[in-house]
């Protein structure tokens, strides 16, 4: 072997070492990005386009939310204080209702950006904690920062709040649910909600 | 000191900052529009702690000193939520019958590369908002930044109206405002207020809004007060131009719209402050 072809091998070498790293930013990373990979596919993906196939574009939009998303923790942390109060057949309900009510925005916010794009910026962990920061760069050029939150649960990693632009989904529902669990009752929440998902968008 | 002293200092040192650029124009507030740091007028509400419950809904988040936001959930006290709920149904009216077909007729128009001109165009003129903020917060690189901005963006960016600081040298914007600077003082945020035009604020920010606008490159401009309203009136189109969907997104998203702007701005405000 000459010289120059040991060169290339060696080149060769440190290039397939090199790849994994770069392209493996971290765990926590690799399960956001799987799930934005996916809508990404599902929207930009012109035979689910028309009005027809919105309900399957929907439910694989849905479904690659729920593979990441962990909604227990999304709803407990939301409920916050009223968590504890609730029955577990309850807590089973809300939390139905509310994957359904954040599925709503997080599909109406996808469509919007079909002409963008996702950039990943870092990750930070900390034991069973993690943040990924991300952003939205839509066909204009803005951009929204958008980061995600997650917990680790028998070695996974599970999405469990998501920050558009500085402010939590999660801190968001909590003050509008706080407000209407004072003034009314959780029954009244419930109501509420289900009379939101019904109404559509 | 008197109020006519620190006028006529805030005065003089636009003049100097920026002779040839006086008249027309607006600073951008939506850019500068930004934070109040920990003050007594955030309740900082931890729910699970009261009564005496143990904390049980939320175990220990590291990122919760960093972030300041999870277990720590921010409130603000209303109470004027009545008044500021009509001013809500207002504002909300003014965007849906007469703000957003104006923008969608004006985006039919103008292409967005143009509007997102403009947008620089009025940011641009929002300099002396950033750069006296930046120097009164001791904030010493976020001034010399905004100059260097101011600099370039005046002369390579035509005006304003291209961001070639951040483009070529990827020198970016320092969102200080005069709300920031009293909150990094000490003053407490107050209550929230919710007013017609003009939207969610606080009295802390409310009262910096007030102090911002005499940085303001129109107040010192010599123009009608018609022009002047008609010109923040074109900012405000152009500006709603370029995020059309946002608001309804939040809205349509909320069980009540009215607390989840409440909070939105709150949040808003106070990762501003972190940065």
């Amino acid at each position: 072997m000459s010289l120059k072809s040991i060169k290339r091998f060696m080149f060769f070498i440190s290039l397939l070492l090199a790849v994994p790293s770069s392209v493996t930013a971290g765990e926590a990373t690799d399960r956001v990005k799987a799930v934005s990979d996916k809508i990404f596919i599902v929207i930009s993906d012109q035979t689910l386009q028309t009005p027809e196939m919105k309900e399957k574009k929907d439910q694989m939009v849905m479904d690659a939310v729920d593979g990441a998303f962990h909604w227990e923790e999304f709803s407990r942390r939301a409920l916050a204080k009223h968590w504890s109060k609730r029955t577990d057949s309850e807590k089973k309900e809300f939390i139905s209702l509310f994957k359904q009510l954040i599925k709503r925005t997080y599909m109406e916010k996808s469509g919007q950006y079909s002409g963008g794009k996702v950039e990943f910026l870092e990750e930070k962990i900390d034991g069973e904690y993690g943040v990924v920061k991300s952003q939205l760069v839509s066909s204009t050029g803005a951009k929204t920062p958008v980061d995600y939150r997650l917990i680790k649960k028998d070695g996974v990693w599970w999405v469990y709040d998501v920050y558009i632009e500085g402010v939590s989904l999660v801190s968001n529902y909590r003050s509008q649910f706080n407000d209407i669990l004072i003034k009314s009752s959780f029954d009244d929440l419930i109501k509420r909600i289900k009379e939101k998902i019904e109404k559509g968008v | 000191m008197g109020k006519k002293i620190i006028r006529t200092l805030l005065f003089i040192s636009c003049l100097v900052l920026f002779p040839g650029l006086l008249p027309g124009g607006a600073s951008d507030r939506a850019a500068a529009q930004d934070t109040i740091p920990d003050s007594p007028g955030l309740e900082q509400h931890t729910p699970a702690n009261e009564g005496g419950e143990p904390p049980d809904y939320f175990e220990r988040d590291p990122f919760d000193d960093e972030y300041d936001s999870e277990e720590d959930h921010i409130t603000i006290s209303d109470p004027l939520e009545p008044v500021n709920r009509a001013f809500f149904v207002f504002n909300d009216r003014l965007y849906f019958w007469l703000l957003r077909p104006v923008a969608r007729g004006y985006s039919a128009v103008a292409p967005a590369s143009v509007r997102k001109g403009i947008k620089n165009f009025f940011s641009n003129l929002g300099f002396p908002i950033r750069f006296v903020n930046c120097l009164l917060q001791a904030k010493f690189t976020g001034a010399g930044c905004e100059f260097e901005r101011f600099f370039i963006n005046s002369t390579l960016g035509v005006a304003g109206f291209i961001d070639m600081a951040d483009r070529e040298f990827g020198v970016t914007a320092f969102d200080e405002d005069f709300g920031q600077t009293l909150g990094l003082y000490g003053l407490g945020h107050g209550f929230y207020i919710n007013w017609p035009f003009l939207g969610p604020s606080s009295a802390l920010d409310t009262v910096g809004l007030a102090g911002d606008y005499f940085l303001e490159p129109t107040y010192h401009a010599d123009m009608e007060l018609g022009e002047k309203a008609a010109l923040k009136g074109f900012k405000t189109i152009n500006g709603t131009s370029l995020i059309l969907g946002d608001y309804e997104t939040l809205k349509n998203s909320a069980l009540d719209p009215y607390v989840a702007f409440r909070d939105a701005y709150i949040q808003y405000r106070q990762v501003k402050i972190k940065e």
